[in-house]
This record gives structure tokens, sequence and C-alpha cells, in this order.
């Protein structure tokens, strides 16, 4: 939102009304964020706690001169999942979606990560970054700019990563894959799809 | 901006960034489209989201007063006459005779579409003369007869609020609102449609006067909207909640204690 920082400043000054509105936009996307890198919703819901219990006390650190409010709290969002499998001690990538431990799941999660599981033979053949930057660009439906400020680099580079990862993707898959995909992860028979 | 015109955008991007993609531009589609609709669909936890914001509201209770939230000077000198004018009617009831009213379809259409106890989520329908006359409807309504006790009048002396003019800004300002209990005074969208979404609350106000409430919007008003703003009792939990906590509702007159505000444009100074 274009005026976020206004009541970020405001929240700076003492006022926790105007927290509160950026809590109620903030709230549904950085727990959806968490939750596409933890897929349990006790952890979700801890860690988006966290969050913004830090982005309330820290919120005069703020400044919209150095970027969005948005890219502000969805990198405090990704250090959360980091330092929480840090502390976990899973031995696994960080920025990685699709390859966390599978304990303690509910049959809607289970749910959740089979409908993943389909695209996931797809995007796991590309590098983690590239992975990150497409879930926040297509999922998250962040800017070029914003993914930049949330897991670091330049505008430029994060754009050239996203047309490198979807190239890669495309060239792997081909046309014969693409069909499949579709078949994949679609209720509608494929006679009824066309590519052209 | 809708899903179909969020892929439309990437796929131009990337074309842009990389012309050669222009020649598998189907592939393209299919294959962002895809990835893009396997959105994995989360569900998040009302009861977190809510009690997780009165955590961190009442995290910093003693918050600095906003610029607006000051004490004025006129407020403060007439409210002995106030107080003693509210005396006055609780004291001479008899002196106030009031007849059940016939209250026009025009007029009722407003009066009934705020019960917000019957509604889904934020959200409010208009009614035409029909359903209001419907039998289901029939309790809500007998709210129209007037009463007369002492307690009523008690209730309504101690449930208002007035508004200052409003300019475009990401806030409604109130002068001043005196609840009888704690409550919260509710800001939602008013046009053609009638009463729509909460789109700001109050903090949780304390029985008695307060002066100088500023409740922030989720966007910026602007020249010639209207908003519609109400009282509501909480119920005890101290969270906002539109279908639990009850909108007041003046004893007098049968209908919410509320008004219709509309956004003065600043270039008409």
């Amino acid at each position: 939102m274009d005026d976020d920082h206004v009541f970020a400043k405001r929240c700076a000054e003492g006022d926790s009304e105007a927290f509160g509105v950026l809590y109620d936009r903030y709230i549904e996307k950085i727990y959806r964020f968490i939750y596409y890198k933890t897929f349990v919703k006790e952890t979700a819901e801890d860690l988006a706690s966290d969050v913004f219990h830090k982005a309330f006390e820290r919120i005069h650190t703020f400044s919209s001169e150095k970027g969005v409010f948005s890219a502000w709290i969805y990198r405090i969002a990704r250090n959360a999942v980091i330092d929480h499998y840090r502390t976990q001690k899973k031995n696994i990538p960080i920025d990685d979606v699709f390859d966390l431990a599978t304990e303690n799941r509910t049959v809607e999660e289970h749910d959740a990560i089979s409908s993943l599981a389909r695209v996931e033979e797809y995007l796991k053949t590309i590098p983690s970054r590239q992975r990150e930057i497409i879930t926040l660009r297509l999922w998250e439906e962040l800017s070029y700019k914003q993914i930049a400020d949330v897991i670091g680099g330049t505008e430029d580079s994060v754009k050239m990563a996203f047309s490198r990862a979807i190239r890669e993707l495309r060239e792997q898959c081909g046309p014969f894959a693409l069909l499949l995909l579709l078949a994949l992860t679609t209720q509608v028979p494929l006679p009824f799809r066309s590519l052209s | 901006m809708s899903a179909e015109e969020t892929k439309n955008t990437i796929i131009e991007q990337l074309i842009a960034l990389d012309p050669t993609f222009k020649e598998k531009e189907a592939d393209l589609h299919v294959l962002v489209s895809e990835l893009h609709d396997k959105k994995p669909s989360v569900i998040v936890d009302e009861v977190f989201i809510k009690n997780l914001r009165a955590r961190l509201i009442r995290l910093k209770g003693s918050r600095i007063p906003s610029p607006y939230s000051r004490t004025y000077w006129w407020a403060t000198h007439l409210a002995p006459i106030g107080a003693i004018a509210i005396l006055f009617l609780i004291l001479m009831p008899n002196e106030l005779k009031y007849t059940e009213q016939q209250i026009p379809a025009e007029e009722m259409y407003l009066e009934t579409s705020i019960d917000t106890r019957n509604m889904d989520d934020a959200s409010f329908k208009s009614m035409s003369a029909d359903e209001l006359s419907s039998p289901e409807m029939g309790d809500q309504f007998n709210t129209f007869a007037v009463p007369e006790s002492d307690t009523d009048m008690k209730m309504r002396a101690q449930n208002y609020f007035s508004l200052p003019e409003q300019n475009p800004e990401a806030a409604i300002r109130v002068e001043s609102a005196t609840f009888s209990e704690p409550g919260y005074v509710v800001i939602h969208q008013f046009g053609q449609q009638g009463i729509g979404q909460v789109v700001g609350i109050s903090s949780l106000q304390n029985t008695g006067t307060t002066v100088g409430i500023t409740i922030l919007l989720r966007t910026v008003s602007r020249p010639n909207e209207t908003y519609f703003v109400g009282m509501y009792h909480d119920n005890g939990d101290g969270i906002f909640t539109l279908t639990k906590d009850s909108i007041v509702i003046d004893p007098l007159m049968g209908s919410p204690v509320s008004t219709i505000v509309s956004i003065v444009s600043t270039e008409n100074y």
C-alpha cells in the first residue's frame, strides 16, 4: 500500500492504532508466506506472532527512504523462518520450501503439500534462490524491487534470475511435460485445454 | 489487479526482458498460469488473528496520544453544564411524553440495515419494506415502540458522540464520545448500497466521556465519500467483533446511535 509509511511513522511515534492498520493489511500475507515455508499451522502462527512483535518493537528502525514497508516486514518474516530452522537444527537448505520435514502435520496440511508436490517436481530442478523468487513473484505478487529488498540483490538481478528460472523450467518441461503438468495440476480433461 | 492481469503483466515483463520468449508465448502462458494457480490454499485462523492483534495493541497500552487526541478547553468548561442538563432530563421523565411513531419505509431502510447481529462478516445488505415486515423481523422492530423508563432515558443520555467536519485523510476524527459501558466507535462504508464493511474501529473506550478520538481508516478518505459512524458496546472480551458486540440503540428513537458523515474537500476553503 502506498501509505504504509504514513502508518509506520505514526506507530513509531507511539500510536499503536496505526500499527493495527498495518497489522490488518499484512497479517494474512505474512502468515501465508511463513506457512509456505513450514506447512505446520502452529509453527506458522508462532512465527507470525514473533514477526509482528519484532516489527512492533523495531518500527522506529523502519525508514521509507530505504525501502517500502512490505519488503521490510517480509524480510523480518524470512529471517524468522531462517532462525526457526537454525534452532531446529534442520540440515536442509534454508530457502527451500519443498524439502522440509513432514512430521506433526494435519491432513489438510498434507493435502496442501501434496498439491504443491506436483509443481515441486518442476520447481526443484532450479536453484533455491530462483525458486524463492518465483514464489514471491507469482504467489505473493511482490514487485521485483520488493523481492530484491526481501532477499537481497538488485532489482535487475532479481528480474534476470526470474527470467532465467522461467526459461529453464520451460526448456526442461518442453511441450510434452507442459501437457503433463496440466494433467497433473488440473481436474479438467486434457482435450478441453489447449496450449495454443 | 486480477489474477489474469497479474499473469499477463508477468508475461509481458518477461518478453520485454527477453524478446525470444515471444516465440513461445503460448507455452510461457501455460507455465506461468500453472505456477501461479497452484499457490497452496491457506486459511488463516480468525481467532488467532484477533487474539494476536489484541495482544499487540495492549502491549503498548500507554501509547503516546496522537496530535488529535487533545482536550479542548470548551469541552472541559461546558461539561458541567451538560451534566446538569442530563440530570434534568433524568429527573423530569414525566415532562417528556412520547407515543409510538409511524416510521416511513424509506426511513426504516436505514434504521434496519444496521442490525449487525444477523449479518455475515462485516457486510450489510439493504432491506425492502416487505423484508422489514416479515415475521422473523417482527421482534426487531418492536424496538420502534418508544420506551419511557428512567433507565432508558439514562441510557440515551449516556451514549452519544459528536463529529467535527471531516477532511480527506486516513482517519475519522471524533470530537467526543460518551459511553454508558465500554465500547467502540466504528466506521462503516456508506453508499448507494447502504451500510457496508467496517473500515475503522476506535480503541476500546471506557465508560464516560473521551474527547478527541482519532479512528484510523484502512485507506485515505476522499472528498464527498460518506461513512456510517456508529457506537457499539463491547461484549466483555475487549476485542471488537461485529457479530458479537452490539450496536448501541437509542431507547427513545429505537434506532442506533449513529450518524452519516461526508468528507469535505479541503479545496472548499
